[in-house]
């Protein structure tokens, strides 16, 4: 195990916990590829979780596992008890109910040839819950508590909406079954900074006002300091650090945590990152580095980070590292 | 190359339009278009009320040997080797060039269709459909029609399956290749997390996609078909005379080419020009949904 | 050219930019003026949809001329683009301006090696023997930062990562010593680490050759990081402009302001909820009488509707297109008058609430 451990598992009943999840690719050629490698989280009540990593972290990955959307290769994803990976579709179904999600790509997250009102209405006609009137109405309502008015929007397509209001659709039509957790893959990122603002801000409010909690994957560090209570930073498929927001802003202790937070550009500000030559980026994850999988990139590497795979482990507080020399 | 500064132009009223073409390339297309309209119309209510229409008997010889068109009236556009009037035969002839294209493709369509998505959404089905489509496409049509002839016989219900058969391969490639694409969709998947059981997944998300290319592709086919239909009728293989058929008019004909070459060229035309039309709508249709 | 070290490199001076559909032509950019000194870096943030990457086009003239019209005119060292030939143009892309794009994908050839790539684009600008440009080309590709440069120059785009492609984009574009380089979000498609490494490679290479730079973003971070003035778009026009810490301090147009307070940052509190702008930006082909922001504008008052606003020049060069701009009484005067109503001049609700926290 490396860069992974369950150290950082709480006690608490979770309301959403995985552990040791992994996800592999076969390639046609033969090898695979690692893209999600021993990640363990929890998630209580009312919490908001933020997944952070860059492209080919594995964070999209580990949500759509999660899920089920892709079986994962091993581990465990407990929910409401039982444990989604060893459930058939049919059981699947019942459960994810209580577990929805949102997409990245607002247009592409709706159908396209089908009206917004019937969108935000079909998880009830899929349920087959209440009269056919009565389920137009609920999904009336929803579309007005995510601030959109349905006589005006209700009888577009997808394509007469703007990428946020799409967005907004697409957060109704989740909230429809009246879920605990929503699992937002990147919710944002294809959005303009001003209409970003707005939907963060919806997902706070609903949040509070429906009691949800919240996985919020993310590759910007700035947006998820806005909406998350603890954050767990990924890299190559495994886990660096995981630490509440507060914490991990202002105490970083992984080598790559603190590369990330130096790297965010800041208004005004030259960034602290070192950007000179020469350009160093992330290894393949079909043939990840052995032992710690950011030595390559990092400047406390020794022999020992190559031989010996770092487990997560406790620092102060609720900060937890996988990383051999962090915090000394 | 050059532009030139203008700073005394008038004000521009903004009408937001989809067409980016000159105005002139987009009226001569429309004229096109309605040309088609227009000719496809004439064929179809020819084939619907041939029955209907004061013309001879396709059958019966109204004259002794062939006229040339324009040479005799009532029959403007002649009578055949045998007598009988051409106008009557292409009507008739209409009936079931129009009847076995599209039985043809719908039919191929339809079956095309179902295979191609059930092939796109589970392996085992993908393995004994792609299989089978293999096999369907060794097989040329021609041999295809042969071998359903030689053992059912001709007849419109033997050429129906056979033309569909010929075309349902490529039907289930584009849509199994369509489905594949698109059930990675968010989407898609927003529906799975939604609880939508397979069925419906593959008839509420995955058909309206799947259906764009395939109609497209089905007009392309239509018209292909209607080409088949005339030339196995001409090879002797397809509705047996004396039903009127357009190729078997133009297999009639051929036989009298050098001494009257009009035997042939006005069935042909009609095919032509019936094919032609098919193709400008399809294309039309193929931009309306590039634009869409 | 004698004296053109005194004048700006690049002036533009009343540029719009109109596509041409069906007969009608869109504004995409209208009525923009400004100018670029030598050695001096410009930022061009807005939203999309603003007109800020149809404005480095018609710089570029890259826009194909049967579809655009532009008005106006963009002088470079004393030319004007608008007019200038093909030829003349050709030679002037390269040595005089270069461009990186935001992807680098499609920015290279998919089909020849990274090595042909760069030394072509030195041989067409320079009378080198094939031998001398990879000499060039490989300190070109070292001084990017793309480490062990022999074996990349073999290598296809498709053989090296989104950073590393910017990277030999960045090299061509530098290889013939331009006097202006414009980037269109060239970090948009990169990682964060990724994008710290090459904005640093820019703004490294943008001093050392004295080159000018237009950096434009829709992230207001990224462009104030790394340059020396800031303008900002909006619906088409230039809205904004100034000294880059000056604009960030003191906004003077409410658009600019709004941006600012909604833009998440990692120096703003945890969990803290974002001001948000109401409503969704104006189409640049939208025709609007008074202010293009008005209707999302908690100042707005009668003018604001009525009267489109100019561009506002001040004694210091800062630049505003505001009947109201903020800190001046009439500001705080109309902000006043639309809490007492309820609402704006356009009808947006306004109340101590929507001040604070937005829509």
């Amino acid at each position: 195990m490396a860069g992974t451990g369950t150290a950082h598992l709480r006690h608490s009943p979770a309301l959403l916990r995985t552990e040791g999840l992994e996800v592999e690719f076969p390639l046609a050629g033969g090898g695979k590829v690692h893209a999600v490698s021993g990640v363990s989280f929890d998630l209580l009540p009312g919490e908001t979780l933020a997944v952070v990593g860059e492209s080919g972290s594995g964070k999209s990955t580990v949500a759509k596992a999660v899920v089920q959307l892709i079986r994962p290769t091993a581990g465990v994803v407990e929910f409401e008890g039982a444990d989604l990976t060893t459930l058939r579709e049919a059981a699947l179904r019942e459960l994810r109910a209580r577990l929805q999600m949102v997409f990245q790509d607002p247009l592409a997250s709706l159908n396209p040839w089908r009206k917004v009102i019937d969108v935000v209405a079909e998880p009830l006609n899929v349920a087959k819950r209440g009269e056919r009137k009565d389920r137009r109405e609920a999904a009336r309502s929803m579309l007005r508590s995510v601030g959109l008015d349905p006589d005006v929007v209700g009888h577009r397509l997808a394509s007469q909406l703007s990428g946020g209001q799409c967005q907004r659709v697409s957060i109704a039509r989740a909230l429809m079954l009246e879920p605990q957790v929503i699992i937002c893959d990147e919710p944002v990122a294809a959005l303009d900074v001003s209409v970003q603002a707005q939907i963060l801000n919806l997902l706070n409010d609903l949040k509070s006002r429906l009691g949800l909690s919240l996985v919020f994957i993310s590759h910007d560090l700035a947006v998820v300091r806005v909406v998350s209570d603890r954050i767990l930073v990924m890299y190559l498929g495994k886990v660096c650090e995981v630490a509440s927001a507060e914490q991990l802003f202002s105490h970083p202790q992984h080598p790559y945590t603190k590369l990330l937070l130096d790297s965010v550009p800041r208004l005004g500000d030259e960034p602290n990152a070192d950007s000179t030559n020469p350009a160093v980026e992330m290894p393949s994850p079909i043939d990840p580095p052995t032992g710690c999988r950011f030595r390559t990139r990092c400047p406390l590497a020794t022999q020992r980070c190559a031989d010996e795979e770092p487990v997560l482990r406790q620092l102060e507080g609720d900060q937890f590292v996988a990383c051999h020399y962090a915090g000394t | 190359m050059t532009l030139t500064a203008r700073t005394d132009d008038p004000p521009i009223l903004v009408v937001p339009t989809e067409s980016t073409d000159s105005p002139r390339v987009v009226r001569r297309r429309r004229l096109g278009l309605w040309l088609a309209v227009a000719w496809l119309g004439v064929v179809a209510a020819a084939a619907l009320l041939a029955d209907f229409l004061p013309i001879a008997d396709p059958t019966a010889n109204v004259a002794v040997g062939h006229s040339a068109p324009f040479t005799s009236w009532p029959e403007v556009l002649g009578t055949d080797r045998l007598g009988r009037s051409v106008t009557a035969r292409l009507a008739h002839g209409a009936q079931i060039s129009l009847i076995v294209g599209v039985l043809a493709t719908v039919f191929g369509m339809v079956v095309g269709v179902a295979a191609g998505m059930f092939a796109a959404i589970w392996k085992p089905v993908d393995f004994f459909v792609g299989a089978l489509l293999d096999s369907l496409l060794a097989v040329p049509g021609v041999v295809l029609l042969l071998a359903l002839a030689a053992t059912m016989g001709a007849g419109v219900p033997q050429l129906v399956l056979g033309l569909a058969l010929y075309a349902l391969p490529t039907f289930a490639r584009l849509a199994r290749g369509t489905a594949r694409v698109v059930r990675h969709q968010p989407y898609v998947d927003a529906a799975r997390m939604i609880g939508t059981r397979p069925l419906r997944l593959l008839t509420r998300e995955l058909l309206p996609a799947v259906m764009r290319p395939v109609v497209a592709y089905a007009v392309v086919v239509l018209a292909s078909l209607m080409v088949a239909e005339a030339a196995v009728s001409y090879l002797g293989l397809g509705v047996p005379p004396p039903t009127p058929t357009w190729g078997g008019m133009i297999s009639d004909g051929q036989s009298s080419l050098s001494s009257a070459p009009y035997l042939v060229l006005v069935p042909a035309m009609v095919l032509f020009g019936t094919v032609l039309s098919i193709g400008v709508i399809g294309r039309w249709w193929q931009s309306k949904e590039a634009t869409a | 050219m004698s004296n053109s070290n005194l004048a700006p490199l690049l002036v533009v001076d009343d540029l719009t930019t109109e596509f041409i559909s069906g007969g009608n032509a869109l504004p995409a950019v209208r009525n923009a003026s400004f100018s670029v000194d030598r050695g001096r870096t410009l930022g061009v943030v807005g939203e999309s949809g603003s007109g800020k990457s149809v404005l480095i086009r018609s710089i570029m003239r890259l826009l194909r001329a049967s579809d655009v019209r532009h008005r106006g005119r963009i002088v470079l060292d004393g030319e004007d683009l608008l007019t200038m030939s093909g030829p003349r143009l050709r030679a002037t892309w390269g040595s005089c301006m270069a461009m990186v794009f935001q992807d680098p994908m499609t920015t290279l050839h998919p089909n020849h090696r990274i090595g042909f790539q760069v030394s072509e684009a030195l041989r067409q600008h320079f009378k080198i023997s094939r031998n001398e440009a990879d000499t060039r080309t490989l300190e070109l590709l070292r001084s990017v930062g793309i480490p062990e440069p022999t074996r990349r120059m073999r290598q296809y785009p498709y053989e090296l990562s989104g950073g590393m492609r910017q990277r030999v984009v960045i090299a061509i574009a530098i290889a013939c010593d331009p006097e202006l380089l414009l980037a269109d979000e060239p970090t948009t498609a990169l990682d964060v680490t990724v994008q710290a490494q090459v904005l640093g490679l820019l703004k490294t290479h943008q001093s050392q050759r004295g080159m000018a730079m237009i950096l434009v973003s829709h992230d207001l971070a990224v462009v104030s990081s790394r340059t020396d003035d800031l303008m900002v778009m909006y619906s088409g026009q230039i809205v904004e402009y100034g000294k880059t810490a000056t604009v960030l301090n003191q906004p003077l147009m409410p658009y600019t302001a709004a941006l600012l307070r909604s833009t998440p940052s990692i120096d703003k509190p945890v969990k803290s909820d974002l001001f948000t702008i109401p409503g969704e930006p104006l189409p640049t082909e939208r025709f609007q009488t008074g202010c293009r922001f008005a209707s999302r504008c908690q100042f707005a008052s009668e003018i604001c509707i009525s009267d489109q606003p100019g561009l506002t020049e001040r004694p210091d060069g800062r630049r505003y297109r505001c009947h109201l701009p903020l800190g001046s009484v009439e500001s705080s005067e109309a902000l006043k008058v639309n809490l007492a109503r309820g609402k704006t001049a356009a009808g947006l609700p306004v109340s101590e609430y929507s001040v604070a926290k937005g829509a």
